[in-house]
């Protein structure tokens, strides 16, 4: 009998940390975009951070068509921790262009600019904010505390500058890379959906699909296919 | 308003002009604003980055702080002109009504202060942001009445007397004109003027129908995502748009419409002023003269609202529009004062 016990507590807590990792490849389905150049001037010192004119992110598709700054998660999941967040300002351009953060998560702001910046957030679940970041002001952070779907943080000192975040209650998100590339790391094995987002897109335009997560690498592959002409 | 030949300053009455002038630059300005979406640019208020706003540096006055911040400081300028023109009528003047109206600008400015603050706490909300666009409207009308009666014709006792008509006709004029700023104003801070690209069609139709949003929708983001594909295109600003290129709403649509069609009433009343004016008063020189004025002016205002929507909310146009629409009302405002001065003998 006791060994009955100890068995079916070890098989529980085996499936219990049972966990997966999802990864997959996001494809932009359409004529790549031409990615236009931002308008610096009216700083100049954004303007001379950059040794190129710096170019919008709000749609950056590779030679290969694949998608960076998408975000990328499991709906429904419960635990895991995200990663520390952190948003750069750096060349008056927000880095990373897309973060995800958890509930009551610090996001720390940095100004790596000898400008200033204020911090606008259009959030509408969590209260919206507005504050100043003179150039001597290098750190500050921020926590929101509901669950948000994707909302801006913007600078109205500079008008280009637009980054996108969104407030989750599990630490299962990710954002893909320059090779459209996402990888989220234990994932508790059951069924779940998978929501990939774009700025472009908004959450209208989401894509959602279902993985089975077990022991192991799952692959949940994700294609934007630019809307239709006709309808 | 009782008019009192002996009572004419010529130095009041310069600096009611200077007022009046300063007003509408600052409505421009004022207008800069909202077209560069820099109204948010200085998170506080009354500081400026946590500076007294009279001792930010000048050189950090960089992207959207430029507007904001310049928008603070003429505005404070023109309110101590205002402050001044009161003091000074208090001062020197006994005309009970002149008192009353130079307070009640005063006032106007002040609110109109406190609202700007009020805007830049709760980030904007459409109703205090139009409500601020349409009281800078209000306090520009003040000055010129102001101007006009601190002036020297007004004080003196007219040769010329119009057609009591013709004060009924200008009054009408600037009811109307004052509608289409209030409607252009909540247009504008919903950031309703850009649900279609294309005029005098709204996204293909003469009257557009609540029916066809979706329709609607959809061709305006094939044309957006047309402007996402070519980095050559119109829609070069495209990037900093967002905001404008949410989907249509029937709110938008209607508000948006009001506003198109308001525009040909407004046109038409005062193409009939002035045709009034031609017909019956063609011997009064101050009202053909400024009867012309304003059919230019709002002339031009209808071509600057078309390239308003053409050109997609070109920052320079859009504010122009947005400056010349109250140098419209301000105008017909004279005329309707006057009117009222001139319509009868006794
Ligand atoms: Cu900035």
């Amino acid at each position: 009998m006791l060994k009955f016990k100890i068995s079916v507590i070890l098989l529980l807590v085996s499936s219990l940390t049972l966990a997966g990792t999802i990864s997959g490849t996001v494809t932009f389905d359409g004529k790549t975009p031409k990615r236009k150049k931002l308008k610096m001037s009216a700083d100049p010192v954004c303007g001379s951070a950059h040794k190129t004119p710096a170019l919008s992110e709000k749609l950056v598709v590779n030679d290969k068509g694949q998608i960076k700054n998408v975000l990328v998660w499991v709906k429904g999941a419960k635990g895991g921790s995200a990663s520390p967040a952190v948003l750069d300002q750096n060349g008056c351009m927000y880095s990373p262009h897309v973060i995800g953060v958890q509930k009551g998560q610090d996001l720390l702001i940095k100004n790596s600019d000898a400008t200033l910046h204020n911090i606008h957030s259009m959030s509408k679940e969590n209260s919206s904010f507005n504050f100043a970041m003179p150039k001597v002001v290098k750190e500050k952070k921020v926590s929101f505390d509901k669950i948000e779907e994707p909302f801006a943080i913007k600078c109205d000192v500079h008008p280009w500058m637009k980054s996108w975040v969104s407030v989750f209650d599990h630490g299962f998100f990710a954002v893909t890379d320059e090779n459209g590339h996402f990888t989220i790391e234990g994932v508790p094995a059951g069924e779940y959906e998978i929501v990939a987002w774009q700025e472009w897109f908004k959450m209208k335009g989401v894509i959602t699909q279902k993985v089975k997560v077990t022991d192991g690498e799952s692959v949940a592959d994700f294609t934007f296919k630019r809307p239709s002409k006709k309808k | 308003m009782i008019y009192q030949p002996e009572k004419y300053n010529s130095k009041l009455h310069a600096w009611s002009i200077l007022t009046m002038i300063c007003t509408f630059i600052l409505i421009f300005i004022g207008g800069l604003v909202k077209s560069t979406e820099s109204g948010l640019s200085v998170p506080d208020w009354p500081t400026t980055y946590g500076e007294n706003m009279f001792l930010f540096p000048i050189s950090n006055m960089v992207g959207g702080v430029l507007y904001e911040h310049g928008h603070r400081l003429f505005a404070s300028l023109v309110g101590a002109l205002i402050l001044i023109q009161t003091v000074w009528i208090f001062l020197i003047d006994s005309n009970l009504w002149l008192k009353r109206i130079s307070l009640f600008t005063l006032f106007t400015v002040i609110f109109q202060g406190i609202l700007g603050g009020l805007t830049v706490h709760y980030l904007l909300p459409v109703w205090i942001s139009a409500s601020h666009g349409t009281i800078a409207q209000t306090t520009l009308c003040l000055t010129v009445l102001l101007t006009i009666i601190t002036s020297q014709s007004w004080n003196k006792k007219p040769e010329l007397f119009l057609n009591p008509k013709i004060f009924k006709i200008a009054l009408a004029v600037t009811i109307l004109i004052w509608t289409q700023l209030i409607l252009g104003a909540i247009m504008r801070h919903s950031e309703a003027g850009l649900i279609a690209f294309d005029y005098p069609t709204m996204n293909g139709d003469i009257i557009p129908k609540i029916s066809k949003i979706t329709e609607y929708n959809n061709l305006r983001n094939e044309f957006i995502w047309e402007n996402i594909e070519n980095s050559d295109s119109t829609l070069s600003q495209i990037d900093v748009l967002d905001e404008h290129l949410e989907p249509i709403t029937s709110f938008k649509l209607l508000i948006h419409f009001a506003h198109r069609t308001w525009a040909l009433i407004v046109f038409g009343f005062i193409c009939y002023f002035w045709f009034y004016i031609f017909k019956y008063s063609k011997n009064n020189r101050q009202f053909i003269t400024g009867s012309s004025i304003l059919l230019i002016a709002v002339s031009l205002q209808f071509i600057l609202g078309i390239f308003t929507i053409w050109t997609i909310r070109d920052i320079l146009i859009t504010t122009l529009h947005v400056g010349n629409g109250s140098f419209v009302l301000a105008s017909s405002f004279y005329l309707t004062i006057w009117s009222w001065r001139l319509k009868n003998k006794n």
